[in-house]
């Protein structure tokens, strides 16, 4: 039991100014837990990644342009806005519908691929879990980021092992990005902490 | 696949995905597609073979000293409140209004996370995705401003499996009770009753007694006090000593107070919630809780002042708290305001309860029907003096369509001539929402008589 009176007096955001905005009513009840960021800011680095991927992608077709940049934009707006339709997906069937017209890439830039739909999709699991205003505890995000760097060693092996014996040539200069490449997911896999 | 457990709708049409593209690479021969559906699959199999097998469980309550290292610095600074109801705490250097409780989540190894809702009230307050290890508590701090019984919170939890790609099924949401205590405001002068009784108390009365202002100076009479005898006096009438003098006073007396409140009804500022369907918001306190307020403060103050104090309900048939003195008093009085909540079918009462005699009454209520306008009536046709406090909160209207404005001013057009009658009845009003204590004090000053004459103000 407690002794309550009157309701609290919040103060204002600055935002509340703004005609048409109002801001959030203060939450009735709250966790304390450690630190996070908000579900927003999830979505919108799944965005990003998303938008990432798509230019990439794109690169392998044609050279970019304004035209690749918006329509990339755009998909990962929606993939940002709604989370729970998946639409992650259609941006990965487009990537692998573009390396398929557009030729071999370069193997550095498979193997970006490779690690860019690995975390555009892992994001995008996220952001389907999260509400906008929900909060998302930075341990989950990286302990989850350090599961990915687990799996990002094999898979980058595996592709540069599948790409040679596909025929793809690897000069003195791919050689060094691959094993930095690798080794940066091998030390984001050992140094990200298990707790936060 | 465990049956707490089943496959991510991300997961799976990752997968799915991901051996399309493995088929298309496969089919058309080229490595450089195929190898894109590698973390796909790997993801996706690897999440499914780690699949937690058990459900996941939370508690919302006392702590049992079970937190891991991770929360143990949120422990501190909170301490059991009185009563010892529920296991809901409160901490000394929180501000009033504020609930401190704990989730305990307890979560099957492989659990990626946990996402924990909060709901009060069928409203979502909050929602987190948390890491769990095993076993994880977490402070949960509520604001509230309402009293009397109520549910701290609901907890809903959901599991998350490695990389997502299992979720838990829903668990039971974990509730917790509290009963929360009005708290009482400072007041100014209080209104007296129209007669005064006993000996002790701190108001001065006109029967002769002791403690109280001077009487009158009387010449001796077998029976008084040597102590009461008045030197100077008896120098000055009597300089030889043939007769003493001694000074007499008046006594101290007592004020009974009796605060009915009217349970029958417990409304929101928002006149769409009256009829039931839609609760009031959380954050606004209802008519009830400004009468236990009300009520609570009174009381405080009257029994500061050493009067006795008692307590009626008129929603209620039960016996009513006596009236009685001291901060035992004080504790019985709150308790029995944060119980009483609206019981059932309104009551309707032929006659109203009967009261010590010459008590000053104090009835609390939203006066929206005639039953506790009648009562007031009633009670000061008995010749007692009756303060009639409406406790109706300050009325959201800009809400309201036409038709609900329309029926909102003939309800206040029917209320307003119900407390016109009672001020026509001789029943003094006060209204909650509008600075109390101003009206209050002017009430002690109407009443107020010179010292001896039955009554005086504190």
């Amino acid at each position: 039991m407690t002794e309550p009176t009157n309701p609290r007096v919040t103060t204002p955001r600055w935002w509340s100014v703004l005609p048409g905005l109002r801001p959030a009513p203060e939450p009735e009840a709250e966790l304390e837990v450690g630190p996070t960021v908000s579900g927003g800011v999830v979505r919108i680095c799944t965005g990003l990644l998303v938008a990432l991927l798509l230019m990439v992608g794109w690169s392998v077709l044609l050279p970019l342009s304004l035209s690749s940049v918006v329509g990339a934009l755009l998909l990962a707006a929606l993939v940002a806005a709604l989370p729970r339709l998946s639409l992650v997906w259609v941006a990965v069937l487009v990537v692998g519908f573009e390396v398929l017209i557009g030729g071999p890439p370069a193997v550095l830039t498979t193997l970006a691929l490779v690690l860019l739909v690995h975390l555009a999709v892992w994001a995008s699991t996220w952001s389907a879990r999260v509400a906008l205003r929900s909060r998302i505890e930075i341990a989950v995000l990286a302990e989850g980021l350090r599961e990915v760097a687990l799996l990002q060693v094999p898979a980058q092996v595996l592709a540069v092992v599948a790409l040679v014996l596909a025929g793809a040539t690897l000069d003195a200069g791919d050689l060094w990005r691959v094993l930095a490449l690798v080794t940066g997911a091998a030390v984001a896999a050992i140094v990200l902490p298990r707790r936060l | 696949m465990n049956e707490p457990w089943s496959r991510g709708q991300t997961t799976a049409v990752g997968a799915t995905v991901g051996v399309v593209l493995l088929l298309v690479g496969a089919a058309v021969g080229r490595a450089d597609v195929a190898v894109l559906a590698v973390p796909l699959v790997g993801a996706a199999v690897w999440g499914w073979l780690r699949t937690p097998s058990r459900e996941i469980e939370v508690h919302l309550g006392a702590s049992d000293n079970v937190d891991d290292e991770t929360n143990a610095p949120a422990d501190e600074g909170a301490a059991d409140l009185d009563g010892g109801e529920g296991a809901t705490t409160a901490a000394a250097d929180d501000e009033p209004g504020t609930l401190r409780s704990r989730v305990r989540i307890t979560a099957p190894r492989g659990t990626a996370a946990v996402v924990v809702a909060v709901r009060r009230s069928n409203r979502s307050q909050d929602e987190v995705v948390v890491q769990v290890r095993g076993q994880r508590t977490l402070p949960l701090v509520v604001h509230t401003v309402r009293t009397g019984p109520q549910t701290v919170a609901e907890i809903d939890a959901i599991g998350i499996g490695p990389g997502g790609a299992t979720v838990s099924e829903p668990v039971e949401p974990a509730t917790d009770d509290a009963l929360v205590l009005p708290t009482p405001g400072p007041l100014g002068q209080l209104p007296l009753p129209f007669r005064l009784r006993g000996l002790s108390g701190a108001h001065p009365s006109r029967r002769p007694g002791e403690g109280g202002g001077l009487r009158d100076v009387h010449p001796y009479t077998p029976g008084d006090r040597l102590r009461r005898i008045d030197w100077r006096v008896t120098a000055r009438r009597s300089p030889t000593l043939q007769e003493l003098y001694v000074r007499r006073e008046l006594a101290l007396a007592e004020a009974a107070v009796l605060l009915v409140v009217d349970s029958r009804d417990d409304i929101g500022p928002d006149p769409r919630t009256w009829r039931g369907s839609l609760r009031p918001r959380a954050s606004d306190p209802t008519s009830l809780d400004l009468a236990r307020q009300a009520a609570t403060s009174l009381a405080q103050a009257y029994l500061a002042a050493g009067d006795r104090v008692g307590l009626d309900d008129l929603g209620a048939v039960r016996r009513p708290l006596p009236p009685g003195g001291g901060r035992r008093q004080l504790d019985r009085i709150r308790h029995a305001l944060a119980l009483t909540r609206p019981e059932g079918e309104p009551l309707h009462r032929v006659r109203a309860p009967q009261l010590p005699s010459g008590a000053l009454v104090i009835v609390f209520s939203t006066f929206l029907d005639d039953a506790a306008a009648d009562a007031a009536v009633q009670w000061r046709r008995a010749g007692h003096r009756v303060v009639a406090v409406d406790v109706l909160p300050t009325l959201r209207e800009a809400v309201l369509r036409d038709r609900e404005r329309l029926a909102l001013r003939l309800v206040r057009l029917a209320r307003t001539d119900r407390l016109a009658g009672l001020q026509d009845a001789d029943v003094e009003l006060v209204t909650w929402r509008d600075a109390p204590q101003v009206a209050l004090a002017g009430l002690a000053r109407s009443g107020q008589r010179r010292p001896g004459a039955g009554a005086g103000v504190r």
